[in-house]
Order: C-alpha cells, then sequence, then structure tokens
C-alpha cells in the first residue's frame, strides 16, 4: 500500500467516527449540564404529576405543556406530510413522466432548500391573508404550525419515497407485471413494502426535523406561557421554544440549566418517536412477510 | 397441428432505435420452442413481446402481430382490447436469475394466486402443495414454509420461481436463460421439468447452451442482430445436420 493509499485511508476512518465522536459529544455535553434538573419539577413544577397528566390541572412552573405542545405539533406535521410525501413520491417515481417530472422533481427541491424562518413567515403571511379575506377571526396556532412544519418536512417525505422506488432493482420491478399484477397491485404489494425502510429513514427524518423547529413555530403559533391547548386553534408551548428563549433571557444558571435539562427531553422525546416508527415498520414489514 | 405463437412482422424499437425487425414465425401446441442468438441479439425482447412485457420499458414501441392459441380461442395480444394484465396472467414468464419476492417461501406461492385468480385459504395452498410437488421442491421446503425465500439455493429459488408461474395455471410459458444461474444438477431437473411440462403448455425458452438446446428443442428460432435468420424443426428432413449447421455460427 502506497503512502497516499494509507493516508486516504486513515481520512477516510477519521471521517467515519467523526459522526459517532461528535453525537457522543453532544449527549455528554447535554447530561453534564442538564442531568442535574432533570427531574418531576422540571417537567410539572409544583402540579402533582397525575393530576397534571390525567386531571389537566395547569401546570405553571414546568415544562409538560411544551412537551405536550411539540408532541401534538409533530403528530399534525406528520399527519399532512406523511401521507401527501409517499402519494408525491409514488407519482414521481412510478407515473411522472418527461418535463412534467422534471418540472415537480425542481419544484420538491426548492421546497426542500427554503429556510424555515420563510415558512414561518409563509404561515404568518397565511393567517393574514385569511383574516382579511375567508375567515376574521382566525389567528396563529397548533393547527397553522403543524400545516407549515408539515409543508417545511414535506420534500424529505417525497424524496425518500421517489429515492427509494426508484433504486429498486429493475428485476423486481418487472416480478409483478409478469406474475398478472396491475401497476397498482404492483406497487402496493411489492415495490412499497420493498421500499418501506428507505421510506421510513424519510419519516424518522422528517420527525426529528418537525420537532426541533424554532423558526416555523415562533411565527405560527408558539408562545411562551400558554399553557395546555385547548384547541386545534389554540396557541401552545414547544420545547424547542422553551429552550431557545430560556437560551437567550436566563437570569440564573440554574434556569440555563432547566434549559439543558429541556433539550434532553427534547433529545428522548424523539428518539421516542424514531423508536415508535422503527418498530412501526418493523410490525409492518412481518405483516407483510408472513401475510 | 394449431400454431400456439403466431408472429408476423414484428417489430420492437426503444426509444426509435429498433432492437427486433420483421420478425415472422410460428411455434406449435406441444412443442418446446429454443430462442437461440448471440447477446444483444433481441432473444430477450422478443420473448417479451410476446407477455407485452417490453411494454414496462420506457420509449418501447411494438408494431406488427402476435396471436396466442389458447384454451379459449385465438387471442391477438396487441389488439386495443387485450389487457395487459390479463394476457400476463395467462402467459408465465420465468426470469434468467431466480426473481423471489422478497418474502416467505409460503407467500411467494400464495400472494400471485389471491391477487391475480383470486384464489386463496386451502384453494390456493392445495394447488400450492401440487406445485411444489410439480418442480420437485416440495420435500426440500415442505418444514420450512415460513422461512425467507431467499435463504434458497439459486436452484431451488428457480424452481420456486417456476412453480409460482405454474401454480397461475398459464397456458403458455415463457422462459429466460432458466438455467443460467444455477449449477449443472439443478439445470437438469429444470431441463427435465420442461420437458415433462411441453405436452401441458406452450414453451419458449431463451438459451445461451448449444448441449441445452439440443436436448430441449423440438424447434429452434435463430436471432441475429434483432432478425430472425433461421428456424429449425425437429421432424425436417435431415434435422441433425440441419441443426449442426444452423448452429455452427451461433455458439
Amino acid at each position: 500500500m502506497t503512502r497516499f493509499h494509507r493516508l486516504f485511508s486513515a481520512l477516510c476512518w477519521a471521517c467515519a467516527l467523526l459522526p459517532g465522536a461528535v453525537m457522543l459529544l453532544l449527549i455528554g455535553f447535554l447530561l453534564r449540564q442538564g442531568w442535574g434538573s432533570l427531574d418531576l419539577h422540571l417537567l410539572f413544577g409544583d402540579t402533582p404529576p397525575l393530576d397534571a397528566l390525567f386531571r389537566f390541572v395547569p401546570v405553571w412552573d414546568g415544562i409538560w405543556p411544551a412537551c405536550f405542545g411539540t408532541l401534538c405539533v409533530v403528530v399534525l406535521a406528520g399527519v399532512i406530510s406523511i401521507p401527501l410525501g409517499i402519494l408525491c413520491g409514488i407519482h414521481l417515481s412510478e407515473f411522472a413522466q418527461g418535463r412534467f417530472r422534471d418540472i415537480l422533481s425542481f419544484c420538491v427541491d426548492l421546497l426542500a432548500g427554503m429556510p424555515s424562518i420563510l415558512m414561518g413567515l409563509f404561515g404568518f403571511a397565511l393567517i393574514l391573508f385569511l383574516r382579511h379575506t375567508l375567515l376574521p377571526d382566525v389567528g396563529t396556532g397548533l393547527l397553522l404550525s403543524g400545516f407549515c412544519l408539515g409543508l417545511l418536512v414535506l420534500p424529505y417525505m417525497v424524496n425518500a419515497t421517489y429515492t427509494s422506488l426508484s433504486s429498486l432493482p429493475q428485476d423486481l420491478r418487472l416480478l409483478g407485471p409478469s406474475l398478472g399484477l396491475n401497476h397498482m397491485q404492483s406497487i402496493r404489494h411489492i415495490l412499497l413494502p420493498s421500499a418501506g425502510k428507505g421510506i421510513v429513514s424519510g419519516l424518522v427524518l422528517s420527525l426529528g426535523r418537525a420537532a426541533e423547529d424554532t423558526a416555523v413555530i415562533m411565527l405560527t403559533g408558539a408562545v411562551a406561557n400558554a399553557g395546555m391547548p385547548r384547541s386545534l386553534f389554540d396557541k401552545y408551548e414547544a420545547l424547542p421554544f422553551y429552550i431557545y428563549t430560556t437560551a437567550a433571557e436566563y437570569q440564573t444558571p440554574e434556569d440555563l440549566n432547566r434549559g439543558f435539562g429541556a433539550a434532553l427531553v427534547l433529545l428522548v422525546m424523539t428518539t421516542g418517536l424514531f423508536l415508535a416508527a422503527h418498530l412501526l415498520h418493523q410490525a409492518m414489514e412481518r405483516r407483510w412477510r408472513r401475510g | 397441428m394449431t400454431a400456439a405463437v403466431s408472429i408476423k412482422n414484428l417489430r420492437v424499437t426503444f426509444n426509435g432505435a429498433a432492437v427486433l425487425e420483421d420478425i415472422t414465425c410460428k411455434t406449435r401446441c406441444g412443442e418446446l420452442t429454443v430462442i437461440v442468438g448471440r447477446s444483444g441479439s433481441g432473444k430477450s425482447t422478443l420473448l417479451r413481446a410476446v407477455n407485452r412485457l417490453n411494454e414496462c420499458f420506457p420509449g418501447c414501441s411494438t408494431t406488427g402481430v402476435v396471436r396466442l392459441s389458447l384454451h379459449d380461442g385465438q387471442l391477438a395480444v396487441y389488439a386495443d382490447g387485450t389487457c395487459p394484465e390479463r394476457l400476463r396472467g395467462r402467459v408465465g414468464m420465468v426470469f434468467q436469475s431466480p426473481n423471489v419476492l422478497p418474502l416467505s417461501i409460503e407467500r411467494n406461492m400464495l400472494l400471485p394466486q389471491r391477487l391475480v385468480r383470486g384464489i386463496t385459504g386451502r384453494a390456493a395452498e392445495e394447488i400450492m402443495r401440487r406445485m411444489l410437488r410439480r418442480v420437485g421442491l416440495f420435500d426440500e421446503v415442505c418444514d420450512r414454509m415460513d422461512a425467507q425465500a431467499a435463504t434458497l439455493s439459486g436452484g431451488q429459488q428457480q424452481r420456486l420461481c417456476l412453480a409460482r408461474a405454474l401454480a397461475l395455471e398459464p397456458e403458455v410459458l415463457l422462459l429466460d436463460e432458466p438455467t443460467a444461474s444455477v449449477d449443472y444438477q439443478s439445470a437438469r431437473r429444470i431441463e427435465d421439468l420442461l420437458l415433462s411440462l411441453k405436452d401441458e403448455l406452450s414453451l419458449l425458452v431463451v438459451s445461451h447452451s448449444l448441449p441445452q438446446t439440443r436436448r430441449l428443442a423440438d424447434r429452434v428460432l435463430l436471432i441475429r442482430e434483432g432478425r430472425l435468420t433461421g428456424q429449425w424443426h425437429r421432424g425436417q428432413a435431415n434435422a441433425d445436420a440441419a441443426f449442426e449447421k444452423m448452429l455452427s455460427t451461433t455458439f
């Protein structure tokens, strides 16, 4: 092996280790800063946890409303982006042709490259437009945030579905038609399950992106002290917004550590969502394989 | 004897480039027809023209007439009213590499039956067992029907593909180099199976092997650069000499 090859190989090794090392460093740092403040008081303040969870007693000094708000907004974004993204990806891969496909693909790429603050501004402008035209009483809130976050992460779902489907081997694509399956049966029973792993990766990326975004929600309905949202049109609290405001306005080191504690909670929440997506995929794959 | 597959003036192009040109030929019921020719000569395209599978590739255009003799009469493959999916349900196909679904052995057999023929439950399982026995695979897999089909050996996978195609009860079976990616023993088993099937089905087989063509063929179609340049039939005068003469330039 020449010296160049050895150097190149070592560089590749170092680059392969880098993401893992950064990840460990980040989690270690968060644990060091936030572990001390990670307790039930951080979540529920002075309110008894069971009362907060099951009797909806207001929580004034804890991040439980922010956790709930984040969960709601991520679920809403998922409800909007997952079916739309998968269907759009299927269309791009299986039905769209020629120039139309190129244009559609370009639009998806453009949406993927859009800064999230622009999506927040779009949501804000949309609500102003609606107030001046069709719905004078409407305001920013959970639904608007979910909608804008859904649009923000839509390209991840589209691209994941499109890439997974179009990279399936030609043999597998011909198998359905050769057996007499129509195009829809082939997509439903052979191609989509085969592309499932890639689609779930896109789903995980989308949910993670929706959970961490701050720019969109701060312009579309997230506030510092809203308590639990009572409807889809209510203002709400969210963990990324809480972390942002704490980091920007903390008065004491304890305040800042609570922010780190909230970041740890957000990390646990997104990991939980990833795990749920993974388990869902495994269950679906098991069902597909065994019938 | 009736023509099983009748092809007239067939021309297939991909994005304007002709791959098959002016193919006219007939195969007979109860015969095994082998299509031979060098790589890239258009053998697989000819095979796929019979079940309209070329249409799954972008830029494909087909002109000419392909007729099939089926139990309920003649079927014009490229007529306006012919549904490609229903056609492919009656014209089975087995590919060069074993093309199993990434599912269990059982699901590989049952899923197409449910989707294409609407057969489920015990009836489908009975057909599955019958076809697995037919290809000599049942005893090898009966205790692990839940195992992934991909865990079988190459030869077993190819026999599973054959059983899966046969379970749909096709009237014409197309095989694109079915023994190219399996070992010698498996190849012979598949050849024996094809010989046993030819009384029930019309068989069109693409082959790259001279000994295999000699063993299997009742009729040979020689394709060269997209054109049919020779035909041979076992019943013709001086058949052996004609066979050697025609194929000496191919293999």
